[in-house]
């Protein structure tokens, strides 16, 4: 199909329009519009999987229409095997944000919808922009539009959050942008013309000294965008602040753009510099996983202990970059699309367990086994799914990324399986205080339309932990175009094995 | 015997400065925008003495226009001092202090 | 036997060993409230299509037939490759056979145990789930199906600890428990990721080729035998088994003899490659072992509560297998292994009848004359202590004879002594049970109200008391038995048999004289109805003892506190003070004061604006100029 990606980029935007040109006072219709759109978009996103070529290497569905030629700026947009995956997981979470209830919002159900369905867009184009400047504007986008979701229909301390969010993206956005100018500025030295499409870029090859600061840039703006260590704390205000379908789009989705750009961006444009300072960046990545562990272990509300969490896998995934190899890259891509879904699956039913308590607090909760049996049992596998445990999604992927690290990070890795120890004993304790022990509270059990999409999300999480080809086959060629643009010479390759 | 062009220009530059020390020490909005006046004089006057030392009348036609210009000027300022009389009831440029920080 | 099973129908028992019991274990999950009462039902059908498929596996492998179905490339990663398969040789025909048989005798037993309870559907379907992780563990082919499993195998022993939700005992002893459970996983894992990293793969076939030059042999066999410890209880790791008995008394011969024991020896005899490779593992191992051995029957005999003292009793019996496959006696552990879990799996169950005749008192001090009662419970517990005290002819005999000779024959005296002493200790402490429980008068008034026992109870306890004391028929004669011809060919022959000083009818001889003299002791100090001789005397041993050996005191203070501590000093100081406040706030705050201070110059003056103008036209043209 010729413009897939394109529609896929625009089609929520159009039913961001629909929704806001229709009357207030109707809020089934705002709702069931907004439905129709998300499945169009998984329609559309199913097509685009289907057709997917795995054997290919090099971007597909590729679309490029000229916006300011004469500064080599173009509406490029391409997937590939990293992007695809990411792609998918960002459909069928709007899909799923669109179908749960949203209390506390009922007054803007409106602005609220159109926001989510803009958002979807924002983050779809992000990764599927082939053009820097075209991926920062999507970027800043998303950041600008979480901030309005969380000011608008956010819980305690929501415009704190609001604005807290929104600055910190633009304040690392700034470097960002001055990097990527000066990366047109170089190609125009070199070709005499500015040019902004990665692919372009890619054929340059900058003298190390002038690598440097434009890697340190890039690195730092999607650390933060990936609540790196120590640009992570922005993470939890958020989380506690945003409304709960949001905190599923947000650490689900919104966390993953900055492993992305890691990927796309940082490691092939500047590969002599990351591989010098890979050194720096695993040391980083694995205080990080440490520190968000523990940090998880002392929270008392439970979106906190997802943000901390969420910080310290982010962290592992960094630590897979930073090996830079197969393995490695690979096992970051799987982990964190795994992440992505098994978080997802979790704040499901703790917004399950907002709408009948009002808190997110763990004293709170207790013995709530014994009146809400059937979300006590998944409430478990979706906990445990989240920490990575063997027969779930993420196994694979600490395991590609312990096997990655082997050769030059060996006790970084066990020092991040030491941390995600920590992380599932405090799954286990979250789960025994909140669901067994002396009952706390009492309230009815979640039905299967709430309890379907975690249903859903936990067999995709159980599919890919027994068949992780389906990633792994699709993200081969892309992840080793990478690794070739990286050069074989700062590739760290196991010698032995057979 | 011509009058050395220096002479008209140091008058000039000498009004200027009068005026400008004017618009800067001066309390009264009224002396104020007489003192502009007194500036605009001295810019004339050198406009005037450049046009008569190369012969050519681009000068003398220059202050024709920054005459009437400088009354538009002096009439909206007047308008304005008129405006602020009515408000504060008095003339001193140091009332004017609304629009700050 | 001329049977003639064939490679095909191994394959459709193979699948069906697996299979049967997920099946009603998915049945028991999605329809257990309807089914109530009868819950039992899938679960026996799938447990008996389990057994059946391993006596078929079992006569397959004994005609000497070797299954290997390749399933699926499940991780491809450049050069590294991890492929899933099933394979049946005759070690997991055997350990099959075991679980398989215990299985279907634990589940008929809880029929009459569990009868009545709100969650029987739920017992059912994680025996079940339990069964079937269990089955894939000893089916499979290479150490990642097995880390799935053992991981699986681990959080039915959480929930079946946890089976009880609304006791805070049980649920605080399920927290422990998953503690444990976890850092078994992770270095298991640990040890499969060196192992992977390697090698290449992890099947049990790319073990096979030369271990020895294998760099980094003893790191993974340290792991992989680490893994097991923490799961058996070995010391240091024993700390979770007393809170353990908050599980119902079947489940807890899944957890301590078939999760925590033979699935264990299994592992270790797969990694058997690594351990002969390297020494220092074995060393370890075999250490580690023994000192279980004799630690954890010192903390069986002070104590009082009867399950208690099963579980350390367990403990203690797989430290003797753990040191006896450390040494290099692989056939011996692993029949020791089958022996203990029959025989662990008879003690506890007998222990859950008694709990249900005589439901007020787990104490056995208080109990006494249960014999008389519940004559078929006594003569069942009592094969059951036989066994392990190791008296002729019962198979505990023969097994733990082997162990003890290899212990001889592999030179090591330090070991066979400490085996010889914690083989005494073992029959004084099995001993010391049946007469303080079944023998003597009631010790309290509970004790004479015993009540009536379902007769399912009564026919698994049966079943495994046959089994029991038939087993030894196997292992004889020592070292040639027909134990030793079936499983030489998957563990290899003991390079040592026959090296150590005595002849084996001495050897023999210490065996049965450590049993009879146990009992003699047990008799002395128990039987006549003499007070606890432990009772009113707080001596320093004692509280050594009762405490553990104050390991858990350690852990938690030098390990839980620490760490708590630090992780909130962590989000107190560093998170919410350093980088919230100073540097993220920090930095808006500076932003904001430069922006108030650069708004001082706007004073609403006329005069000040136009000032700054002229200063500023004067800088700009001299600029120019100069």
């Amino acid at each position: 199909m010729e413009f897939l990606l394109s529609s896929l980029v625009l089609m929520p935007l159009a039913g961001a329009l629909c929704i806001g040109v229709s009357p207030r006072r109707r809020p089934g219709l705002i709702k069931s519009m907004g439905l129709f759109f998300a499945v169009c978009q998984l329609g559309l996103a199913l097509l685009l999987y289907i057709d997917f070529d795995p054997g290919i290497s090099g971007m597909q569905f590729v679309e490029r229409y000229a916006w300011i030629a004469s500064m080599g700026l173009y509406f490029h947009l391409g997937v590939d095997g990293i992007s695809l995956f990411l792609v998918l997981l960002t459909i069928v979470l709007t899909l799923l944000v669109m179908l749960a209830d949203w209390p506390g919002v009922e007054a803007h159900l409106k602005e609220y919808t159109c926001a989510v369905l803009a958002l979807s867009s924002a983050l779809v184009a992000a990764f599927v922009a082939l053009d820097l400047l075209l991926f920062y504007i999507c970027c800043e986008a998303s950041v600008l539009l979480i901030s309005f979701l969380i000011g608008i229909g956010g819980r305690r301390r929501r415009i704190y959050a609001s604005l807290h969010t929104a600055l910190y993206s633009f304040a690392m956005g700034l470097p960002f942008l001055v990097a990527l100018l000066y990366l047109a500025d170089y190609h125009r030295q070199i070709n005499g013309q500015f040019h902004f499409g990665v692919l372009q870029l890619y054929e340059l090859t900058l003298p190390l000294e002038a690598q440097l600061w434009p890697l340190l840039a890039f690195f730092f703006y999607f650390a933060a965008r990936l609540a790196l260590f120590p640009l992570h704390t922005w993470l939890s205000t958020a989380q506690v602040a945003a409304p709960l379908p949001l905190t599923i789009l947000l650490a689900g989705v919104a966390l993953k753009v900055g492993g992305y750009g890691l990927l796309r961006f940082c490691l092939p444009l500047f590969p002599e510099a990351f591989y010098n300072w890979s050194a720096h960046i695993a040391a980083l990545a694995t205080v990080g996983i440490i520190y968000g562990a523990l940090l998880a272990m002392v929270q008392d509300d439970l979106q906190k202990v997802v943000a901390c969490a969420s910080t310290s896998q982010m962290a592992l995934v960094v630590l897979g970059i930073a090996a830079l190899n197969l393995q490695g890259l690979q096992g970051s891509l799987i982990y964190m699309i795994n992440h992505g879904v098994a978080t997802a699956a979790l704040l499901l039913i703790a917004g399950g367990l907002y709408r009948r308590f009002q808190t997110q607090e763990l004293v709170r909760f207790g013995g709530l086994s014994q009146s809400m049996p059937l979300t006590a049992a998944f409430f478990l596998v979706a906990l445990l799914a989240f920490v990575g445990l063997p027969g779930l999604g993420g196994f694979a992927g600490v395991l590609a990324i312990l096997l990655g690290s082997y050769e030059r990070f060996a006790a970084h890795a066990v020092m991040a399986v030491l941390a995600v120890i920590l992380m599932a004993w405090r799954g286990a304790d979250i789960f025994q205080h909140s669901m067994w022990g002396e009952k706390k509270a009492t309230a009815t059990d979640m039905g299967w339309r709430e309890l379907g999409p975690v249903v859903s999300l936990l067999l995709i999480s159980l599919w890919f932990g027994f068949y992780p080809g389906t990633l792994l086959q699709r993200t081969e060629g892309a992840v080793e175009q990478v690794l070739v643009r990286v050069g074989a010479e700062v590739q760290s390759e196991f010698v032995e094995g057979e | 015997m011509a009058v050395p062009i220096s002479y008209y220009l140091i008058l000039g530059a000498l009004l200027f400065v009068v005026g400008v020390v004017g618009v800067l020490l001066r309390r009264n909005m009224l002396v104020v925008l007489g003192a502009f006046e007194v500036a605009f004089t001295g810019v004339h006057l050198s406009w005037v003495a450049f046009a008569h030392y190369h012969g050519q009348l681009d000068g003398q036609v220059v202050v024709l226009f920054s005459l009437v210009v400088s009354v538009a000027q002096i009439g909206v300022g007047l308008a304005l001092v008129l405006a602020f009389y009515r408000h504060v009831r008095c003339v001193d440029i140091e009332a004017a202090d609304k629009l700050r920080w | 036997m001329v049977v003639g099973i064939q490679l095909e129908h191994m394959q459709v028992g193979a699948v069906a060993v697996l299979v049967a019991p997920l099946l009603s274990a998915l049945v028991n999950v999605i329809w257990g409230r309807h089914l109530g009462n009868k819950a039992h039902i899938p679960a026996l059908v799938g447990m008996t299509v389990a057994w059946a498929a391993s006596i078929v596996l079992l006569i397959g492998s004994i005609e000497g037939h070797v299954l290997n179905m390749r399933g699926y490339t499940w991780l491809a990663l450049g050069n590294w490759t991890i492929d899933l398969g099933l394979q049946v040789d005759a070690l997991t025909a055997a350990t099959l056979v075991t679980c398989t048989i215990i299985g279907l005798a634990t589940q008929v037993c809880a029929i009459g145990q569990l009868r009545g309870e709100a969650a029987y559907a739920r017992y059912f379907a994680l025996v079940d789930f339990a069964a079937a992780a269990a089955a894939a563990l000893v089916l499979a082919d290479n150490f990642a199906t097995v880390l799935v499993a053992w991981t699986a195998l681990g959080l039915c022993s959480c929930l079946l600890i946890g089976f009880r939700r609304d006791d805070e005992t049980a649920v605080a002893a399920a927290g422990k428990t998953a503690v444990f459970e976890l850092v078994s996983t992770a270095l298991f894992a640990l040890g499969l990721w060196v192992l992977l990293a390697e090698r290449g793969g992890v099947s049990f076939a790319a073990l096979e080729a030369d271990s020895s030059r294998m760099a980094h042999v003893a790191p993974i066999a340290l792991l992989l035998c680490g893994a097991v410890a923490c799961r058996s209880a070995q010391f240091p790791w024993h700390i979770w088994i007393a809170d353990a008995t908050a599980a119902p008394a079947p489940a807890s011969v899944w957890i301590h003899a078939l999760s925590g024991g033979l699935a264990g020896v299994y592992i270790l005899a797969r990694t058997q490659p690594l351990l002969a490779a390297s020494p220092l593992a074995s060393q370890v191992l075999a250490g580690v072992g023994t000192a279980t051995a004799l630690l954890a029957i010192f903390l069986a005999l002070v104590a009082a509560d009867l399950r208690r003292v099963l579980t350390y009793v367990a403990a203690s019996q797989f430290g003797f297998v753990f040191a006896a496959l450390g040494l290099g006696a692989y056939v011996a552990g692993v029949f020791h292994g089958f022996v203990l879990a029959f025989a662990l799996a008879l003690l506890f169950l007998a222990s859950g009848a008694i709990g249900r005749a005589a439901p007020q008192i787990e104490d056995v001090w208080k109990m006494g004359g249960l014999g008389k009662h519940i004559p078929a419970v006594f003569w069942t517990f009592m094969s059951g202590a036989l066994v392990l005290a190791g008296a002729l002819p019962v198979s505990g005999f023969w097994s733990r004879n082997d162990v003890l000779t290899a212990a001889l024959d592999a030179g090591d005296l330090a070991v066979w002594i400490a085996g010889c002493t914690a083989s005494l200790a073992t029959s004084l402490c099995a001993f010391r049970l049946v007469f303080l429980v079944f023998w003597g008068e009631p010790r309290s008034d509970a004790a004479t109200r015993v009540g009536k026992l379902p007769a399912s109870m009564y026919a698994a306890l049966a079943i495994l008391a046959f089994v029991c004391i038939a087993l030894g028929g196997v292992g004889y004669p020592p070292g040639g038995g027909f134990i030793n011809r079936f499983l030489e060919p998957v563990l290899g022959v003991f390079a040592q048999a026959g090296k150590g000083g005595l002849p084996h009818t001495a050897l023999m001889a210490v065996t049965t004289s450590t049993a009879i003299l146990g009992a003699v002791l047990a008799w002395a100090l128990y039987g006549r109805s003499a007070p606890d001789p432990a009772r009113d005397r707080s001596g320093s041993l004692l509280q050594v003892l009762t405490a553990e050996y104050y390991v858990e005191t350690v852990y938690k203070h030098l390990l839980v506190r620490p760490l708590q501590a630090f992780a909130r000093f962590l989000w107190d100081f560093v998170d919410t003070v350093v980088l919230d406040l100073l540097l993220v706030n920090g930095s808006a705050l500076c932003t904001r004061g430069v922006g108030w201070m650069l708004g001082r110059l706007h004073n609403g003056q006329v005069g000040t604006y136009v000032l700054v103008a002229v200063v500023g036209v004067v800088v700009a043209l001299s600029y120019l100029v100069f």
